[in-house]
C-alpha cells in the first residue's frame, strides 16, 4: 500500500513538473516541427541525460 | 522622493540592496531556455526515481520504467480481465504502473485548483473543435495501435531504450518522427 502511494506521489509530481514547465516529450516534438521552438530539443536530451545516468551506474534500464 | 530610489532603473541603489543579482536571474528564468531545462531534468530525475522505487512492490519484483502508453495498454488489460475473466486481447499488467497514471491524472487535477486554473469548458471555448474530433479520435486509436505494435510509447522508448542504446527504441522514435512529419505534411501545421 505504501509503494502504491509512492507511485502514485511519483505520478502526481511528474504532472505538476509538466504543467509547471508547459514540459512534455510528445508536445516538445510538437513544438519543434510546428512552432520551430528548437529549444525544447534541449530539455529531450535533458530528460535523455537524466535517465541514462542508470547506465552509468551499471544498471539496464531498458526492458526490451 | 522615497521610493525613487527603488525604482527598477536605479542600478546604484539595487546593486546596494542586492537587486542586480535579481534582476540577472529574473532574465534567465524568463528565457524560453529555462522551463525545458527544468522541465526536462524533473522528468528525467522523476522517471530514475520511479526506476529505482518499482521493483519493491512490483508484482514481477523488477524495475519498471516510466511509460505512459504502456501503462494505459496494461491498466485495459487489467479492465478486460476483470470484465472478461481473463485476457482475450491485451495481456500482462504489472498492477503498480495503475497508480502512476492515477496519480498523473490526481496530480494535474489538485495542481489546477491550487493554481486557480480549474476551470470546465464547452466545446466552442476549447481550441479542440468539434470539426476536429474525427482527427482525435482518429489520432487516438493510431496511438493505441502504435504502442501495442511498439510494446511502448515515446516516453518508454525515448527515456528509457535511447539512453539504455537499444536499438529498436533509436528505431521506434525515428519512426516517430518520420510520422510526426509526416502528419504535417498530410493535415497542415
Amino acid at each position: 500500500m505504501a509503494g502504491n502511494v509512492l507511485v502514485l506521489l511519483v505520478g502526481a509530481a511528474l504532472a505538476i513538473v509538466v504543467r509547471r514547465s508547459n514540459y512534455s516529450i510528445p508536445a516538445a516534438f510538437s513544438d519543434i516541427f510546428m512552432m520551430g521552438r528548437y529549444y525544447q530539443l534541449v530539455g529531450v536530451l535533458v530528460s535523455i541525460g537524466a535517465f541514462g545516468l542508470v547506465n552509468i551506474w551499471g544498471y539496464e534500464p531498458c526492458p526490451t | 522622493m522615497g521610493n525613487t530610489l527603488f525604482t527598477p532603473n536605479n542600478r546604484v541603489a539595487r546593486g546596494i540592496i542586492g537587486m542586480n543579482n535579481v534582476r540577472s536571474t529574473s532574465s534567465w528564468v524568463s528565457s524560453p531556455w529555462f522551463k525545458p531545462i527544468i522541465g526536462g531534468l524533473g522528468v528525467g530525475l522523476l522517471g530514475l526515481v520511479f526506476y529505482f522505487i518499482s521493483p519493491f512492490w512490483s508484482s514481477t519484483g523488477k524495475p519498471e520504467v516510466i511509460s505512459i502508453g504502456g501503462f494505459l495498454a496494461n491498466t485495459l488489460s487489467w479492465g478486460e480481465k476483470a470484465i472478461l475473466t481473463t485476457n482475450y486481447l491485451l495481456s500482462g499488467i504489472p498492477p503498480i504502473l495503475r497508480f502512476l497514471i492515477l496519480g498523473i491524472i490526481l496530480g494535474s487535477f489538485f495542481d489546477a485548483i491550487l493554481s486557480r486554473q480549474l476551470t470546465r469548458k464547452r466545446f466552442n471555448e476549447q481550441k479542440i473543435l468539434k470539426e476536429d474530433l474525427v482527427y482525435d479520435i482518429g489520432g487516438g486509436v493510431l496511438i493505441g495501435f502504435g504502442v501495442l505494435l511498439a510494446n511502448g510509447c515515446i516516453i518508454k522508448h525515448l527515456l528509457a531504450g535511447v539512453p539504455g542504446l537499444d536499438v529498436a527504441s533509436f528505431v521506434a522514435v525515428g519512426g516517430i518522427i518520420i510520422g510526426m512529419w509526416m502528419g504535417l505534411k498530410i493535415v497542415g501545421g
